[in-house]
């Protein structure tokens, strides 16, 4: 067992080591596309209050919106975790804490 | 380089955004994290509260500006070599925080570094290999 292996037991540099040291290395934030759209949540100002009723009509009618969601179009719960499996994405009927997003729009900039 | 920037953009916006130089990272902005750290005439300098007007004829240096042309920073180097870099988001900060550190005590003892990058945070916790990595670049005359 005493056999020289080259890679086995020896400490190798990380194949993304440099690229991470230079700050060449892209994380999400990073990446711009063409045609990328941005989004941006609208949150609860309360910490605890029944939604009434939504109306994203003006906020679909601005120039450069591709989408408007509420909660009603995301009715499936998602939670992947068991404290989470009641959690949806976007509130409906309630929001439960002061940011507790409530409608998305996604604009080109 | 000269930059004509908008009055309302930090200095983290204006390098990321209009310069493209996304080295820089954009963690909490509420200068808690450090990861958008940049030198200014040499010292740490939180770019996230920095607004550009303050900083006029200012020398900044972002990670893009650590390496001497294609030469890599020795501190680059041994943390290229450590594994002090695991996800990397907060290695930039890292690296010019520490610059700046060895260029004001360049054979630091490990309490001094770990002082000096305290207020960087880690979330992958790798804090002993960077702090290994310093003293190597240290110990090869960064």
């Amino acid at each position: 067992m005493t056999e020289e292996l080259a890679v086995v037991g020896k400490s190798l540099t990380k194949p993304d080591a440099f690229s991470k040291v230079s700050g060449q290395t892209k994380f999400a934030d990073d990446l711009a596309l063409p045609r990328m759209l941005y989004g941006r949540l609208l949150r609860s100002p309360h910490p605890h209050a029944q939604i009434l009723h939504v109306d994203v009509s003006r906020a679909r009618a601005m120039p450069g919106v591709h989408a408007v969601l509420t909660g009603d179009d995301l009715p499936i719960k998602f939670g992947i975790l068991p404290v989470s499996q009641d959690e949806e994405a976007l509130a409906r009927e309630r929001v439960r804490y002061v940011g507790d997003p409530i409608a998305a729009r996604s604009r080109s900039r | 380089m000269a930059v004509i920037v908008p009055p309302y953009k930090t200095l983290l916006e204006v390098l990321r955004e209009d310069l493209g130089l996304t080295g820089t990272k954009h963690g909490c902005e509420l200068g808690e994290c450090s990861t958008c750290g940049v030198l200014v005439d040499g010292k740490p300098f939180l770019s996230c509260l920095a607004m550009p007007l303050d900083l006029e004829g200012r020398d900044i240096t972002t990670i893009e500006g650590m390496a001497d042309g294609s030469r890599p920073h020795p501190l680059q180097v041994a943390f290229a070599e450590l594994g002090a870099a695991q996800c990397g988001y907060c290695t930039p900060a890292m690296l010019l925080t520490a610059k700046a550190l060895l260029e004001r005590d360049p054979q630091p003892s490990r309490q001094a570094i770990m002082e000096a990058l305290s207020g960087v945070l880690c979330r992958c916790t790798g804090y002993v290999k960077i702090f290994e990595a310093v003293e190597l670049a240290a110990a090869r005359g960064a």
